[in-house]
């Protein structure tokens, strides 16, 4: 055993309160006179921190304490200190709450003006096609202002101040291109794409009874089989 | 003729007296336990702060704290570690504040007025060497300055201070350790 091993043993053993050294490092120390100064010194040393330790650690308890905490334990216990009464946390929940619905309620729908053939949805409107104009208006299309709507439509084929909008995708802005050049020429088709069903015609269409000259139709008897 | 009125004390009575017995019952119990951990709630607290005004706050502070949930601890015989944990948590922040108030002085102070580096007396003198322990305890880990203390107040054993934070012996015993160590490294 070296010196340096020697007295990180005695340091170890100090720290930990060992009332004797760790044979080797007792060895050592006996033959080494450094190592027992070094000893001395430190054992010295974790003297007085004991002793400083125990002093600070035991102080003298005030003869008041006792007596003032049984004062005070019929007190009441403080308030909670809170920056703001519940009412206003009720206040501004009802700000925020009110705030959010006005804003959803207030979105625009994000519907295209066409037909459902050519309705678009919204990514393509960062790269406009030439003859395409980028997203201003959405005008939502309802099956009630079927007239208003094929209006617009008109409008917009005829060139007006209220032309409509659509948001495209960007691999159907040149299909959509096409379809806008193409507009002005075949009005009366897109018209008739872009009118609104009536709203019967999904009723069951009514079937003539079948009668061929000189045949008798009768109906199926219906006992047989 | 004046009518007489029998009138029976009526259940919310009757609950607000058996809460009134619960309540001076648990007064009474919780003040046997003042009598016992009162001193060790200062001297954790004096520990910590090292003056005697902040340390009987705080120490006050925490006990009428844990008078006040006394009610809810479910293991009365925990009590002091309790205590302990309240005391010493209140205590550093007291700590904490008080240094952030020292800090924010000795920006602003003249330098005239800043105290006089220690002259070679003062470092012999034993005050000095306390103060330099004192300072050594504040640089160590809570944990570490907690278990310390705790084992150098008279009267506790290891074992009592293993049950009171609710740690192993082993680990005690390794936190004193380097506790000492880092504290006898400081002071060299």
């Amino acid at each position: 055993m070296n010196c340096q091993q020697s007295q990180k043993g005695i340091l170890d053993a100090l720290a930990a309160g060992e009332a004797k050294l760790p044979g080797a490092v007792a060895a050592h120390q006996q033959d080494c006179a450094a190592c027992q100064a070094y000893f001395e010194s430190q054992a010295r040393l974790f003297r007085q921190l004991e002793e400083g330790l125990t002093a600070i650690a035991n102080e003298e308890v005030p003869a008041s304490l006792l007596p003032r905490v049984r004062a005070r334990l019929d007190e009441k216990p403080p308030q909670r200190y809170s920056w703001m009464p519940g009412w206003g946390l009720a206040a501004i929940a009802a700000v925020i709450l009110g705030v959010s619905l006005g804003f959803v309620l207030h979105q625009p729908k994000h519907h295209a003006v066409l037909p459902e053939n050519v309705s678009m949805a919204a990514r393509g409107a960062e790269n406009p096609v030439p003859g395409v104009r980028p997203p201003r208006k959405v005008v939502t299309p309802s099956l009630n202002h079927g007239h208003e709507h094929r209006r617009a439509f008109l409008a917009a084929a005829n060139g007006s101040e209220t032309v409509p909008e659509v948001i495209v995708l960007p691999e159907e802005q040149a299909a959509f291109a096409k379809f806008v050049r193409q507009l002005r020429e075949q009005q009366e088709v897109i018209l008739a794409v872009a009118h609104a069903a009536p709203a019967n015609d999904d009723l069951p269409a009514e079937i003539a009874s079948l009668e061929i000259e000189g045949l008798e139709m009768k109906p199926l008897d219906p006992g047989w089989e | 003729m004046r009518e007489l009125v029998l009138t029976q004390p009526g259940r919310a009575l009757e609950e607000e007296m058996v809460r009134e017995t619960e309540r001076s019952g648990s007064r009474r119990e919780f003040e046997v336990r003042l009598h016992e951990c009162g001193p060790v709630a200062y001297r954790v607290a004096q520990g910590v702060l090292r003056n005697r005004a902040d340390a009987e706050d705080v120490a006050q502070e925490a006990l009428l704290r844990a008078y006040r949930k006394f009610d809810r601890l479910r293991d009365p015989t925990r009590f002091r570690a309790w205590l302990v944990r309240i005391v010493f948590r209140l205590a550093l922040d007291r700590l904490r504040s008080r240094k952030r108030r020292e800090s924010r002085e000795t920006t602003w102070a003249l330098p005239e007025r800043r105290p006089a580096p220690p002259t070679a007396e003062d470092l012999a003198s034993s005050t000095e060497l306390r103060a330099r322990l004192e300072r050594a305890m504040d640089e160590l880990p809570e944990k570490l300055r907690l278990v310390l203390l705790l084992t150098a107040m008279q009267g506790y054993t290891l074992e009592e201070v293993s049950g009171m934070l609710g740690i192993p012996m082993g680990t005690v015993k390794s936190r004193l350790f380097f506790a000492r160590k880092q504290l006898a490294e400081k002071l060299r």
